[in-house]
């Protein structure tokens, strides 16, 4: 599992919030993405496609690719990339079968 | 439906969008924007979310300060900004079906200037679906918009300016760079020295960053392309070779890295599906393997009353993306009887010759970075091509076999280019696919036909819209 890394230097990040991710707890600032914040906790899958369950992760970052698509509380095909996090947002990848 | 109205509607809030509404409103044009980012910048101007403070503007870079610097000049005017908008329809001249977060709405208008910029271009390869591989792009926009390495031990394989501005910003920012495997060699340049001079302040800013990379000591090779991507669940290696000038791996050649990230940017594809949508004519450019709109001197379609501007109808940059949209928008309040001809023709003069010297520049640089046809040769029988519909090269390549020539023949037998997407991430190399295998050309394989939603949109939001309607 590998962790993306925030850069701390000449940035302050937003005010800190918590998400779950696939019930786990994961801490995230105002402003990231869902899929900032997911890659940050090491959280590389975002999905496990219909047909073959293999995983997918983060590709094109703009909101183009689709790849990166998380149910969000309870609401399928959100765009990790695009959507800034919420507190308290619940964020499912497909991992256990949601 | 509501229907909001604006004499010009700009689509893409980049550095071409963003430069037609500041030319169009400083003459008194009504101008609305409309961009699917929550902030105006495009992707190379790309800014910080609101809740993040600057604490120090050098470390971001020289494109950070640049569309600082573009965004100031939108002070004074009033330009209405609809941002976290997307385009997904049109079902009458010049109407544009919108949606915000889960509101739908009609934007009407006298004039569309669409500059909706470009997405890097897909190639499919054993292993580039795995998590950990990344468009060169999108890790850009995690480091400019989020300030966020995508990974620790970075590859990084493709061509041209956009991979060597990138690792630059990666290395400069702290990340690991095993290797960059560039597909054309260094003395490819030495062949177009004139026009490198003649767009000398860019080709400074090359030197400068391979100079930055030399001082890191990272490895760069050259010719060599990416040949696979291996991995349990995510990336754990990557394989690249050195190439022949037709972009084919030499045997014997392979080499092995162990890296967590992949960056992948074998150049730019403009993302022209609005432009189809509304009916302009595209034409097939073989230099650089891409569908651009067809446009006159004013960058007008042909269609009446519709523009199209920046990297969304040609690849060249932010320099030429500033100055298109320039024209584009004096040409637009000219149109609108806001200023004069003879205004017309003196206000475009600087822009036109600045446009004029980029343009030579970037000739060179589509002839130095033209992609080889062995690069569309890498993925092997049970390699994803459709992403979203998880279709293998030989599911494709069966369909072509039993008669399909064309990219809607392939969807419609495969369901290659029916997903989420819509074909952006499949319809290039499968045009390829039907060329090689029936001989014929990339452009007979013709182009996925623009269909509604350009993007998804959930039906509860349309129907919403539909019953405010008749209530």
């Amino acid at each position: 599992m590998s962790q993306a890394v925030r850069i701390e230097k000449g940035v302050a990040r937003g005010e800190s919030v918590r998400i779950t991710v696939d019930g786990e707890g994961v801490q995230t600032y105002r402003g990231e993405t869902i899929a900032a914040a997911m890659l940050a906790a090491g959280c590389r899958v975002m999905r496990y496609t219909p047909r073959g369950h293999l995983p997918r992760g983060l590709f094109c970052a703009m909101g183009v690719c689709f790849e990166c698509v998380v149910t969000v509380d309870g609401s399928g095909r959100t765009r990790s990339c695009t959507t800034p996090v919420a507190d308290g947002m619940v964020v499912w990848t497909g991992r256990h079968g949601h | 439906m509501v229907t909001e109205r604006a004499e010009l509607v700009v689509v893409g809030a980049g550095p071409a969008g963003l430069m037609a509404a500041i030319e169009a409103a400083r003459a008194g044009v009504d101008v609305a924007v409309v961009d699917e980012n929550r902030r105006p910048g495009g992707q190379i101007f790309r800014q910080l979310p609101d809740d993040f403070v600057v604490m120090d503007g050098a470390r971001l870079g020289t494109e950070f300060r640049n569309g600082r610097q573009l965004l100031g000049e939108l002070a004074g005017l009033t330009i209405r900004f609809l941002l976290g908008s997307v385009v997904w329809g049109s079902f009458e001249d010049r109407v544009l079906e919108v949606v915000n977060d889960d509101r739908g709405f009609r934007l009407e208008s006298e004039v569309i200037v669409f500059a909706t910029g470009a997405h890097d271009r897909p190639v499919p390869l054993p292993g580039w679906t795995l998590p950990g591989v990344l468009s060169v792009g999108g890790a850009q926009t995690l480091l400019k918009s989020q300030r966020i390495l995508a990974g620790r031990r970075f590859l990084m394989a493709g061509t041209g300016p956009l991979q060597l501005v990138v690792t630059s910003q990666l290395a400069n920012a702290g990340a690991e760079i095993v290797a960059v495997a560039e597909a054309v060699p260094m003395q490819a340049l030495l062949r177009h020295v004139w026009p490198l001079i003649q767009g000398w302040r860019l080709t400074r800013d090359g030197i400068a960053y391979r100079w930055n990379l030399l001082r890191a000591r990272v490895p760069w090779i050259a010719p060599s392309i990416l040949v696979r991507v291996e991995g349990n669940e995510e990336v754990e290696r990557a394989t690249i070779a050195t190439v022949d000038a037709n972009w084919r791996p030499i045997p014997g050649t392979e080499r092995t890295f162990k890296v967590d990230t992949v960056c992948v940017g074998y150049g730019l594809v403009p993302s022209v599906e609005l432009l189809r949508l509304c009916g302009c004519a595209l034409r097939y450019d073989e230099t650089v393997e891409a569908w651009l709109p067809e446009r006159d001197e004013w960058f007008e379609t042909r269609k009446q009353g519709i523009y199209a501007v920046g990297d969304g109808a040609g690849i060249a940059g932010a320099a030429v993306a500033t100055e298109e949209g320039r024209v584009a928008g004096l040409a637009v309040a000219a149109r609108l009887g806001r200023i004069s001809d003879a205004e017309l023709r003196a206000a475009v003069s600087v822009p036109r010759r600045r446009l004029h010297r980029l343009g030579a520049f970037r000739a060179a640089m589509d002839a130095i970075y033209r992609v080889g046809p062995g690069l569309h040769e890498l993925a092997l029988p049970d390699t994803v091509v459709c992403r979203c519909e998880e279709v293998q090269l030989l599911d494709v390549q069966a369909a072509i076999e039993d008669g399909a020539v064309t990219l809607g023949q392939v969807k419609a037998w495969t369901r290659a280019g029916m997903g989420s997407c819509q074909g952006r991430m499949c319809s290039v190399p499968i045009a390829h696919l039907i060329a090689r295998q029936t001989g014929g050309t990339v452009e007979g394989a013709g182009v996925h036909s623009a269909l509604v939603p350009a993007r998804p949109v959930a039906i509860r939001t349309l129907l919403a819209d539909s019953q405010a309607t008749r209530g």
